[in-house]
């Protein structure tokens, strides 16, 4: 009887389970099939769920057009760098935080909440006057600046719970072992670390990667970013829907590789980060 | 355990890796090529779509017969985001030395003092035969800051086998008729609940004014230094107050639609609307996607409210500026000059199949039934208050929102233009 | 998390399911014994009611005190450690942040931008904007607003976590997977696709009704209506937030021990209770990062509404990040957007002060 009700509990479960997949994939879905759609099979009075036609003319359109390489590339210079050294300096800073008590830790970490509130649609004509007066606009390292200044914080409050979740005692213990506290973190504590590094690293890659206003407006053509180049499909003459769509797939790609490889160590990092501070 | 921290640690490093070997030479590279504005080079900005390639590369193969050592950079610009870009880029140390604009947003630009005052060289350039509209759009305070680029308009484009079928043999010629064909065109068709005999989505504001200027309404005003918002005046009303009706029985686009989203093109081609108000190019837009309605789709002049007239049509549009800021300001001047001037005007139209800048080309397409149609429209036609502030009153979406409030029937005529009315004398006057 | 048990006093090693009892207020002046000492009693004390700040998270019932026995000199080593990130962050964030307050009591149109003009004006620009009736409207709407979005995206990433805890690995797996799809999409695509998937007449939804139900729905617009306007722009942002909510409350359950749940069973509790009673006030301090994380996001939702409705109809959809930004670039009058975001990063600062301090007094949360 009970086992009967088990059984019946797991099969609503499970079914569950699926609806909540196709909810959450089918915007996806969307996005994807609509890329492989022929050009009058997209937005049609006559809505099909699945392409009765395929076709690669979208994705040929979008690698095609102006110049996808140049921003594909820029885009995974600029992220990749921004994840990097905002995952390196927050590394440190998390370090601090969560392995010691000082003087202004509090203050630290309450300005590190406290600049995660400011948007950053208000920061672009700040920014810009900025980088006007210094003579840095369209410079792509310093686009790699201005991400770090809305990536950092939330690295920083993210890893912070990461180091904190860490046990100390491995690394006292081989200190007291005769290693020295560099070596004990470098040996010890850093390698127990990868999953919270990973786990950060793909929130600040997400980040950066989403990025638009800043890269539209402190930069030229020739250094701008995937999330501009989408708008290539928005022309005087309308909506080019195919090529949005699978622009938006070949756009999302580098990101899913990314999130799924990592997956697991995602959410388990996440967990430690927020649990732990 | 230990081998997935190892895969952690190799991806990584990976990352760290590719990181450092990516940064080390690309910015470099790329700060190098934003940073050399030799002042032999020139940078022109061109919207998206809005010239074709062969009739830029032939201006500048003459460009470069005329200057061999400067270098033209054309770069082309998305309409995403078009004005952050405009406005950062006139502020910025190292603007483009050429701008192609929308005609509505010149005064904007020019009244901040980001572009070049061109009056002096205005018949140089042939300004005399410039088309009226553009020409006004392009000026501020009787100074020439936007040299006519090219032009583009609306008329009624329709399926001329929906109206065979519903037996409408003669073209509209007046709104009256135009209501008549539109009641037999949904009665025949009108069995498809999705069918429009015109189809209007609820913020296209630039194929609303023409019934607005037709009854004698207008926009706004000026009013001795002052501009004074018009649309709540009687006879605005009364235009509304028809397009409504029409718009009510006949049209079953969003009513919140604007008319990228809800591209009239689409359901003309599918055969769920008889007659969109559109423009030239939609033509192409069709066919693209039903290339069997070849000798399908026909176009008339937007009907006035009296037998035999056409209603004031919006002219839309671009200019060519050069910004105050360019190191080049000659150089942009001559590109500029050959842009505009006969012979790429001539490739424009002709290939572009755009309104050239000039009434003396306009009669380059007389031989095409569809854009001869749309050059003589352009006749009589209307642009929007020449105030640098009207920008504002288009980014604050108060037509589009008032034109949602009438046709849904949230707000009624008289409130609806009121508030518009209010809001766009703040604006203009702000 | 509750398996770093050395961080906490041994009589407290044990996860304290249950209320934590009245001595968990004491977290906000136990900071004085801290993990190095160096802090005076007096400052923990002193620093008043427990500052607005979640972030940690200490553990239920454990006070957060760093135990005595790993006392040890700090020297300058964290001050060296936080440097680099003080040093970028002031260079980077705060010097633009202090050009936004510099320019709020500037004029600061296009004209002023163009020719480089500096003209101060004191505080016209917040009265400007304290005196727009619109922009309370939008400060209202906007906390309303957040406060859907937080409480949805929370309330369905628990369920989802839930049912990732019950399912089989392969099942758990799928929800991932889809999660993870949702999270990695670009937010602008997100919001394109769901602003065409509720399309009056291409999409897909209307289309389903149409086609699954006896209503016709195939001229039902979504986006004429206020509500069901924002209905569409909720969804959109609470299906690219419960990913990110989802996974790190499963990660969080995964540590809840099977035992006290099982004992909770054998006690008598039924799910819903055990929930209740059991693993909630264990994940209490993940759910207080996720919501104070949630709400500052969420009231600066911009992308979605640009995308979906831009504001419409008749600004009704409107947030006050929108607001700000149509200040700014649709107007061009800049020092009004800079008071106007000054005024928003207050708004949010209070919020999230007001949100962390009732926590706090629920709770005895520490950073």
């Amino acid at each position: 009887m009970s086992a009967l009700r088990s059984r019946r509990g797991t099969a609503a479960a499970n079914l569950t389970a699926v609806v909540v997949f196709l909810l959450f994939v089918f915007p996806v879905y969307w996005m994807v099939s609509t890329a492989f759609k022929p050009a009058g099979d997209i937005r049609t009075f006559d809505v099909s769920l699945f392409p009765t036609t395929v076709t690669l003319e979208n994705f040929r359109t979008a690698i095609g057009a102006d110049g996808f390489w140049r921003f594909m590339r820029n885009s995974l210079i600029v992220s990749a760098a921004v994840t990097f050294l905002a995952v390196l300096v927050a590394l440190l800073a998390a370090t601090a935080v969560a392995r010691f008590r000082f003087r202004g830790r509090r203050t630290y970490l309450l300005m590190i909440l406290v600049v995660q509130m400011v948007p950053l649609e208000a920061l672009v004509i700040p920014m810009y006057l900025t980088l006007r007066d210094a003579d840095l606009l369209n410079v792509l390292p310093v686009l790699v600046a201005t991400y770090m200044a809305f990536v950092l914080p939330f690295t920083v409050w993210t890893l912070r719970g990461f180091v904190a979740a860490l046990p100390v005692e491995l690394e006292e213990a081989a200190m007291i072992d005769g290693a020295s506290r560099w070596g004990a973190f470098w040996r010890i504590t850093f390698p127990l670390m990868g999953p919270g590094l990973v786990a950060t690293s793909v929130f600040a890659f997400i980040q950066a990667w989403n990025e638009f206003i800043l890269a539209l407006t402190l930069m030229e053509r020739q250094n701008q970013t995937l999330p501009v180049w989408l708008g290539t499909f928005k022309t005087a003459q309308g909506t080019d829907w195919g090529g949005l769509m699978a622009g938006s797939t070949l756009y999302a790609i580098p990101v899913v590789i990314f999130a799924v490889l990592l997956q697991g160590r995602i959410a388990g990092g996440a967990a430690a980060g927020a649990v732990k501070g | 355990m230990h081998r997935r921290l190892r895969t952690v640690a190799v991806a990584g490093v990976a990352v760290a890796l590719f990181a450092a070997g990516c940064g080390g030479d690309d910015p470099a590279d790329a700060a190098a090529g934003g940073g050399d504005t030799q002042a032999k080079d020139i940078t022109v900005w061109l919207m998206n779509g809005s010239a074709p390639e062969s009739v830029i590369e032939a201006v500048n193969k003459d460009f470069a017969a005329k200057y061999p050592d400067t270098k033209v950079n054309v770069e082309i610009q998305q309409w995403d985001g078009i004005q952050e870009k405009t406005t950062t880029a006139l502020a910025g140390n190292n603007p483009p030395d050429v701008l192609e604009i929308g005609s509505t947003l010149v005064s904007k630009f020019a009244e901040s003092g980001g572009l070049k005052d061109l009056t002096g060289k205005k018949g140089e350039l042939g300004g005399d035969t410039w088309l009226q509209g553009l020409t006004d759009a392009g000026t501020l305070d009787g100074a020439l800051y936007g040299v006519p680029y090219y032009a583009g308009d609306r008329a009624v484009l329709y399926r001329k086998d929906l109206f065979a079928k519903a037996g409408v043999t003669t073209l509209p010629t007046d709104r009256a008729s135009f209501v008549a064909a539109a009641e037999k065109l949904q009665a025949t068709h009108g069995k498809d609940k999705q069918f429009s005999a015109l189809y209007f989505p609820g913020q296209y504001w630039y194929a609303a004014l023409p019934f607005v200027w037709d009854e004698g309404g207008d926009v706004a005003v000026k009013d001795g230094d002052s501009w004074k918002g018009a649309l709540d005046s009687p006879q605005s009303q009364a235009g509304l107050g028809w397009l409504k009706d029409v718009v009510t029985r006949f049209s079953k686009a969003p009513v919140n639609g604007n008319e990228n989203d809800n591209d009239p093109a689409v359901p003309l081609g599918e055969g769920k609307a008889a007659m969109i108000i559109d423009a030239g190019w939609k033509v192409g837009t069709v066919l693209k996607a039903k290339p069997a309605l070849k000798d399908q789709i026909g176009v008339f002049p937007i009907p006035g409210k009296t037998a035999g007239s056409t209603a004031p049509v919006f002219l839309g549009g671009s200019n060519l500026a050069i910004a105050e800021g360019s190191d080049a300001g000659d150089l942009a001047y001559e590109w500029v000059k050959l842009l505009s001037g006969s012979k790429a005007q001539t490739d424009l139209a002709t290939t572009g199949g755009v309104i050239p800048n000039s009434t003396g080309l306009l009669d380059i397409h007389k031989d095409d039934p569809i854009l001869s149609v749309f050059d003589a429209a352009a006749k009589n036609s209307r642009s929007t208050p020449a105030t640098p502030k009207w920008a504002n009153v288009e980014s604050s979406t108060i037509l589009q929102d008032m034109l949602v409030a009438i046709f849904s029937g949230s707000k009624s005529i008289p409130d609806a233009t009121r508030s518009a009315s209010e809001a766009i004398t703040k604006t203009l006057n702000a | 998390m509750e398996n770093d048990a050395t961080n906490r006093p041994p009589e407290e090693a044990a996860p304290a399911p249950t209320d934590p009892g009245p001595d968990a207020g004491a977290g906000a002046v136990a900071v004085a014994v801290d993990v190095a000492g160096t802090v005076p009693p007096a400052a923990g004390a002193g620093s008043g009611p427990v500052p607005p700040v979640s972030g940690s998270a200490a553990v239920p019932g454990q006070a957060p005190v760093a135990p005595r026995q790993r006392r040890r000199e700090v020297g300058p080593l964290p001050y060296a450690l936080v440097v680099p990130s003080v040093l970028l962050l002031v260079g980077l964030l705060g010097y633009p942040l202090y050009v936004l307050v510099r320019t709020s009591f500037q004029l600061l149109d296009l004209r002023q931008l163009v020719r480089r003009q500096t003209v101060w004006t004191g505080l016209d620009n917040y009265a400007t904007v304290l005196s727009d009736s619109e922009f309370w409207a939008v400060a209202v709407r906007t906390l309303v607003f957040a406060a859907i979005c937080v409480g949805l995206t929370i309330g369905i990433g628990t369920l989802v976590a839930l049912l990732m805890r019950r399912v089989g690995k392969g099942m758990r797996l799928l929800v991932a997977a889809g999660l993870l799809l949702a999270w990695a999409t670009p937010p602008v695509s997100a919001a394109t696709v769901f602003r065409w998937v509720f399309d009056e007449q291409y999409g897909v939804v209307n289309w389903a009704v149409t086609r699954l139900t006896p209503l016709d729905w195939s001229q039902h617009s979504w986006f004429a209506d206020r509500y069901s306007a924002f209905a569409v722009i909720i969804l959109c942002v609470v299906w690219q937030a419960v990913p990110f909510v989802a996974l790190t409350l499963y990660a969080a359950l995964t540590t809840v021990p099977d035992e006290v749940l099982e004992a909770a069973r054998i006690d008598g509790c039924g799910p819903w209770r055990a929930f209740r009673h059991v693993t909630a006030p264990m994940l209490k301090p993940v759910f207080l990062i996720l919501t104070s994380l949630s709400v500052i996001w969420d009231l600066k939702v911009f992308t979605q509404v640009y995308v979906i409705t831009r504001g419409g109809p008749d600004r009704q959809t409107v947030l006050i990040n929108l607001y700000t930004y149509t200040q700014g670039f649709g107007v061009s009058r800049f020092g009004v957007a800079s008071a106007a975001a000054v005024i928003m990063v207050a708004l949010t600062l209070l919020v999230t002060v007001w949100y962390v301090r009732v926590m706090v007094r629920v709770g005895e949360e520490d950073l």
